[in-house]
């Protein structure tokens, strides 16, 4: 299998070195073709730096209608704030000896070509700008800058029309105008200027006919969309059964033995208790319900939850009141005659009701002033209703979450902007 | 375009003068390198073979560039490290000579222009740094020395396979600049990136 071809330095022709072989003579012009020292340190750091996509040499894709031969392979790094960090940049060439770099760093993809900017800043300029400020670099596009550092070349592979450097580094700064992004690169001898696109990861599988690759990422895609609505339809239901619970708590059904009427003008300075109310569900939530009955008259109404040794659990009061008259608009009749109160029961047993009347300092109850109290438990037992809707949305948002993380953002491309 | 017929010094094989500017013509029969004085070719060593480099150009190849007419009338190949590229001789329909580099992909057009003043020394040359250049403004953008591995068809100067020339590029935002110091001196010139569109070859 051949491993690399080497260009003659007699006749610059092309060689071919077998594998595990460390020279040749050139095919042209039989001159002893070597693989230096610095060579074979190359492949076996080829080995340490392995690619961090599936992109190989010698793969061939289609870009704008042009065939692209992915020949070469450049390792980049550098040290940060956040640590070590490595990216690839794959040297593609056409037939026409047109070069593009494709580079992929950490799941993001970018292509790009040089080019000539309107008025060439100085290094000296260059290196006065920072993360926001802006560069003309072609006519009507201020460019935004948003990273700048400094990469070393660690590695690479393959062939390059240029002098390759380990160990050499780049300045550089990153650019963005809306979606196209620019980099500027200098070194002691070289200034270089290269604009380009963002590319998405199906894009580039496409490119090179990765189908497998294409396939995967349609499952993944797949994948996230089923999440998502698994997350949404979640996270409904967990809504609604919230809105339940809730309902349920406040609505509910009296209970077996647990309403009384009473005659409110029978009712003492010390109330009136009705009872036993046999009441059995711990740790539901009950309502202590006050409906009053009366014409023309105004009674303070007050119901209070006891146990058997007359310990007040809860309460529930109102001045209640009737009133009803003529005017010109005809007859008219106004009443407010309810009180309730909530109450989790936390023991079940016997309980009592003890019930108050006042009308005023000055007048008793009148004979037909009625009052109805009704112990109500509440339809859904909460606690599961709740803790199947807490769960519901939890898991719901997790896989939304789950289904947007999907595809990594520009604006995390771009460095710390 | 009217081309003048002389003969090879070592070999007597007919070599073609297509431009009057040319200053070296290599035989393809030989390999012989020759220099174009006013009365014959004096002989000026041997040249290897250039072996084909994947390019669309070739000496003897015909198009037009912005539809001027031109023709391919040599090549110097030059090499750095493992790198290697040609600087194409263009003879154009005005009679004029052009060179074409592809560097890194590009096509870049340019002519000789005389250095109107003298030469800056290359201590005083940094990329990344504003220089005048021939009256016009240019941001220095790359170094790079090269030796010279061979050449083919006809030349505009003298070159010799081996020597080392170191080759600056300069822009101004419209077009690019060089400096090429060669032991024979120190030349000049101007040009531009093509776009593909702008280059039709004859096939």
């Amino acid at each position: 299998m051949l491993i690399r071809t080497l260009n003659c330095q007699r006749c610059g022709g092309r060689t071919a070195i077998e594998r595990g072989a460390t020279e040749a003579l050139c095919r042209h012009c039989g001159q002893p073709v070597r693989l230096s020292s610095a060579v074979l340190q190359e492949q076996s750091a080829s080995a340490a730096h392995p690619p961090g996509s599936d992109l190989r040499l010698g793969m061939k894709g289609t870009y704008r209608a042009r065939e692209w031969e992915i020949v070469g392979r450049q390792v980049f790094g550098m040290t940060d704030e956040d640590g070590f960090s490595s990216w690839d940049e794959w040297v593609l060439v056409n037939g026409d000896g047109e070069l593009l770099y494709l580079e992929h760093d950490d799941g993001y993809w970018k292509l790009s070509r040089p080019f000539t900017p309107l008025t060439p800043p100085t290094v000296s300029f260059l290196s006065g700008l920072n993360s926001g400020d802006l560069l003309l670099l072609k006519p009507g596009i201020r460019s935004v800058v948003t990273d700048r550092g400094r990469a070393q070349l660690i590695h690479f592979e393959g062939e390059f029309p240029w002098l390759m450097e380990r160990g050499k580094l780049v300045d550089y700064l990153d650019l963005r105008y809306l979606n196209q992004f620019y980099c500027v690169e200098w070194t002691a001898d070289s200034l270089e200027f290269y604009e380009g696109e963002f590319l998405d990861e199906r894009f580039v599988f496409n490119m090179f006919g990765m189908v497998q690759r294409v396939l995967e990422l349609d499952r993944r895609a797949t994948r996230q969309r089923d999440r998502a609505v698994f997350g949404a339809v979640a996270c409904a239901l967990g809504v609604i059964s919230l809105v339940l619970g809730v309902f349920g708590m406040v609505g509910g059904a009296a209970l077996p033995g647990g309403s009384a009427d009473v005659d409110l003008s029978q009712v003492g300075p010390d109330g009136l208790r009705v009872g036993p109310i046999p009441l059995k569900s711990g740790g539901r939530v009950h309502r202590l319900d006050v409906d009053g009955t009366m014409s023309q008259s105004s009674v303070w109404v007050g119901a209070v939850l006891e146990d058997e040794s007359e310990s007040e659990l809860v309460g529930a009061d109102k001045d209640m009141w009737d009133e009803s008259g003529y005017d010109p608009d005809g007859a008219w009749h106004e009443s407010d005659l309810h009180a309730s109160a909530h109450f989790l029961l936390k023991q079940p047993g016997p309980y009592f009701v003890r019930i108050y009347a006042e009308r005023d300092p000055t007048g008793g109850v009148p004979a037909y002033a009625r009052a109805r109290v009704t112990v109500r438990q509440d339809t859904l037992d909460p606690k599961p209703v709740f803790l199947f809707g807490g769960g519901s949305i939890a898991l719901g948002v997790v896989m939304l979450l789950l289904g947007a993380a999907s595809k990594p953002s520009l604006q995390g491309a771009e460095g710390d902007e | 375009m009217e081309t003048s017929q002389v003969r090879c010094p070592s070999c007597g094989a007919p070599l073609q003068l297509s431009n009057r500017f040319v200053r070296m013509v290599t035989c393809g029969y030989c390999g012989s390198l020759n220099e174009v004085l006013p009365d014959h070719l004096a002989s000026r060593g041997k040249v290897s073979a250039l072996v084909p480099l994947p390019t669309r150009f070739r000496v003897g190849q015909s198009g037009s560039i912005q539809g001027q007419r031109f023709s391919v009338l040599g090549r110097v190949r030059y090499g750095d490290g493992d790198a290697v590229w040609d600087e194409w001789l263009l003879g154009m329909a005005d009679g004029a000579l052009a060179w074409l580099e592809e560097d890194e992909g590009q096509w870049i057009l340019g002519r000789e222009e005389p250095l109107r003043s003298t030469a800056p020394p290359q201590s005083a040359l940094r990329v990344g740094e504003r220089i005048v250049l021939n009256g016009r403004s240019v941001v220095l953008t790359e170094r790079c020395t090269a030796k010279v591995i061979g050449a083919e068809g006809e030349l505009r100067s003298a070159v010799t396979p081996g020597e080392i020339v170191t080759f600056y590029e300069g822009s101004d935002g419209e077009g690019i600049a060089y400096l090429e110091y060669a032991p024979s001196g120190v030349g000049a010139g101007y040009g531009r990136v093509l776009a593909r569109r702008e280059v039709t070859l004859d096939s």
